[in-house]
């Protein structure tokens, strides 16, 4: 059948945007033409799915003060970069820097000819706790950790870095009664952490906090939060915590009613005393993954190693070494007199998950006379964007029966057999009881040095929840999502594949310092 | 003047009244907070990117006219902080040829559900932000702005500064692209019934 109409033209028929001449002529040539009617019908379900779907959403409560405390952050750094003062006289901000800068080319080029550029445009310090950051003109970071008692438990401000957009704060809550299982992971609303500086100008969290929690067995929490930047003059502030937002009040009675409050010095890093960091540069690339030695700092009784890590396209670096291994055999460093360091077993450094990924290595310290260091990788894991999806038929199937699938699926080019399946409930206390569907895969088949070891799983439609087992061998590979009484059958998405990939990366950079 | 005007709250701003300025987030943090989410999908980068267009805002009151209106305003300040955040991100901007049916390439999933979608129409909800975060970033944001703001195909090209073939363009293909993914049993239903 001919038909002289686009797709579009039905697409915004039903979207009623058609100029109203089109709109008619559109509307009485639908009698006679199927195409055109299942384009309409097409297009108005879409239509009502996007009504429907793309709805607006309640600002959280923090967004205002958030705005209010960036806002006075602002007015403060207006007032400082007014003037600044150079040998007794005010020079303006733009001249200082320029002259900063010449000077730092300068210098650089005198002890290391390939880094000028990257000196010029980047001062490093390593801040413990929190790795090798960048340093602004609006920088602080705290000079020391501050430990506060109160009663069995301590808390302690282990580091703080302001840098003009944000205020990082990485704290350990110590001396709790017994391990974590059975808390409730419900913070008050009501009583959230705040940064409160000398004058009583609050700066608020801005809701990004990670690592709270320390392991269920452990009697610590610890972690980091994030919160509105700091004017560059502040040289203290107060870190203010309710109890309650890191221990249910029925662990700690009165933790409701308690703040605790840590007084933290600061100081721009250069007046710091942290020890300085090191920009490098050099790189290695193998399978389309990227490691990079961005930086290394040899001073405060160690050496950190900061490596990013960059993938082609959407994917990401996740992880240094291989799922299961120790974490001490991610990375390896030696010098140019064959000295090896192991990587530091206590603590691997803060890791962002992001395209590039970062991640601080903290080795033991180096031995003298080292000229050259060369950093080696054997494998990282990264996340894949592929997506699929598969339906899995329940008919005919009772609880508690295994029964065989054997298909093979492509996901991002890595095969995924689902070798059974099983149907099984679960009731956790006071909760309906959950039946859920129990899928039992194969993975591990490699490709161009690739190998898939993990990928997540959800329901096509519902709250997304799923699980994962990794089990301690092939054959204990499975995973779970939930499915209804009535569910004749379901469709999972299986997505974001975490393959291995192999190396080598071998990079050499000099010690610098 | 209103009294109440966003005219009279940005000159009491630009003279430096805090509590202006704080009236005038409370009143438009819930069309700039909406944008922002349902273009990024991440409650959490959704509040930093919507603070950064506050503060965007705050930064640029000296230049704003008077007489002029805020919201297009600030609409476009917000459209911008969320291209410039899928930019980083390093999400397709534009994928037109390479764009195979049925196959589009989704970013990393993100999690997090907001309690406004714990209602009948939760799992719609979420599973048109899901196909949403699917498509490339032009696409996406094209689609909100004519769907969350319920701009023409002209505002939504003037807001993001292209031609309006280009919009309608994005529009259309975005649509096909989003009727695949939402074509399972489980959403149709859901609409029909």
């Amino acid at each position: 059948m001919n038909c002289s109409w686009k797709d579009a033209e039905a697409q915004r028929f039903a979207e009623g945007s058609l100029d109203p001449e089109r709109q008619a002529a559109f509307d009485a040539h639908l009698e006679g033409c199927a195409v055109c009617r299942a384009r309409v019908a097409e297009a108005q379900r879409v239509e009502g799915l996007l009504r429907a779907g793309i709805t607006p959403v309640a600002a959280p409560v923090t967004l205002a003060s958030r705005v209010a405390s960036a806002t006075a952050a602002e007015r403060e750094g207006r007032r400082a970069r007014r003037g600044l003062l150079v040998f007794g006289r005010r020079f303006s901000p733009a001249l200082v820097g320029v002259a900063a800068a010449l000077v730092l080319a300068v210098a650089a080029y005198t002890v290391a000819p390939g880094a000028v550029l990257a000196l010029a445009q980047r001062v490093l310090f390593f801040v413990p706790g929190l790795g090798i950051k960048p340093a602004g003109d609006s920088t602080l970071v705290a000079t020391a950790p501050v430990s506060v008692p109160s009663g069995a438990l301590t808390f302690t401000v282990e580091a703080l870095l302001s840098d003009g957009t944000k205020t990082t704060v990485k704290f350990r809550l110590a001396g709790l009664p017994g391990g974590k299982q059975g808390w409730s992971s419900q913070p008050p609303k009501d009583r959230v952490p705040v940064l409160r500086d000398a004058a009583g100008r609050e700066y608020g969290m801005t809701g990004g906090f990670q690592g709270v929690g320390g392991s269920m067995a452990e009697n610590v929490v610890e972690g980091e939060f994030g919160f509105a930047p700091l004017p560059g003059d502040l040289r203290s502030i107060d870190v203010i915590m309710p109890l309650d937002y890191l221990v249910p009040a029925a662990v700690v009675p009165g933790a409701d009613q308690q703040s605790l409050v840590a007084q933290v010095r600061l100081a721009p890093p250069a007046e710091s005393g942290l020890p300085a960091a090191t920009p490098q540069g050099a790189q290695a690339t193998a399978n389309g993954v990227t490691l990079r030695v961005a930086a290394s700092s040899l001073e405060a009784g160690r050496t950190v190693v900061l490596v990013e890590g960059e993938t082609e396209g959407m994917a990401r670096v996740t992880m240094l070494g291989r799922p299961g291994d120790d974490s001490a055999a991610a990375a390896a460093l030696r010098d140019d007199r064959g000295r090896t360091y192991p990587l530091a077993p206590e603590g691997d450094g803060t890791t962002v998950v992001g395209n590039p990924f970062h991640k601080d290595l903290y080795f033991a310290p180096v031995a003298p006379g080292a000229g050259r260091f060369t950093l080696n990788v054997a494998a990282v894991q990264v996340m894949e964007s592929a997506a699929t999806s598969v339906t899995i038929p329940l008919e005919g199937h009772k609880a508690g029966e295994t029964f065989a699938l054997d298909r093979a699926i492509d996901l991002g080019g890595h095969q995924v057999v689902l070798t059974s399946a099983r149907l099984g409930s679960d009731q956790l206390p006071g909760q309906e009881p959950q039946t859920w569907l129990y899928v039992s895969v194969d993975l591990g088949l490699t490709a161009d040095g690739r190998t898939l070891w993990s990928f997540s799983a959800r329901r096509a439609s519902g709250d997304g929840s799923s699980m994962w087992s990794y089990g301690t061998g092939e054959g204990d590979r499975f995973f779970g999502v939930p499915v209804g009484p009535g569910d004749k059958s379901v469709t999972i998405d299986l997505h974001s594949p975490i393959v291995v990939v192999e190396g080598p990366w071998e990079v050499s950079f000099p010690a610098g310092q | 003047m209103d009294p109440c005007s966003d005219e009279l709250l940005v000159e009491e701003s630009k003279r430096g009244s805090r509590e202006a300025f704080t009236e005038l987030v409370q009143r438009h943090q819930g069309a700039v907070y909406s944008l922002c989410y349902r273009t990024v999908g991440n409650p959490t980068e959704a509040e930093d990117l919507a603070q950064e267009a506050f503060l965007r805002l705050y930064r640029s009151l000296d230049r704003f006219r008077r007489g002029a209106r805020l919201r297009p305003w600030l609409h476009r300040i917000a459209v911008n902080a969320c291209l410039d955040a899928l930019r980083k991100r390093k999400e397709p901007m534009l994928s037109l040829d390479g764009m195979r049916e049925g196959g589009t390439e989704p970013p990393i999933p993100h999690g997090g559900t907001l309690p406004e979608e714990a209602c009948l129409d939760r799992e719609l909800q979420a599973a048109v932000q899901q196909a949403l975060l699917q498509l490339p970033g032009d696409y996406r944001i094209a689609l909100v702005l004519r769907y969350l703001e319920d701009l023409s195909y002209r505002e939504v090209a003037d807001a993001l500064g292209v031609p309006l073939s280009t919009v309608e363009t994005r529009i259309f293909r975005a649509k096909k692209m989003l009727g695949q993914v939402l074509s399972s049993p489980t959403v149709g239903g859901k609409e029909g019934a």
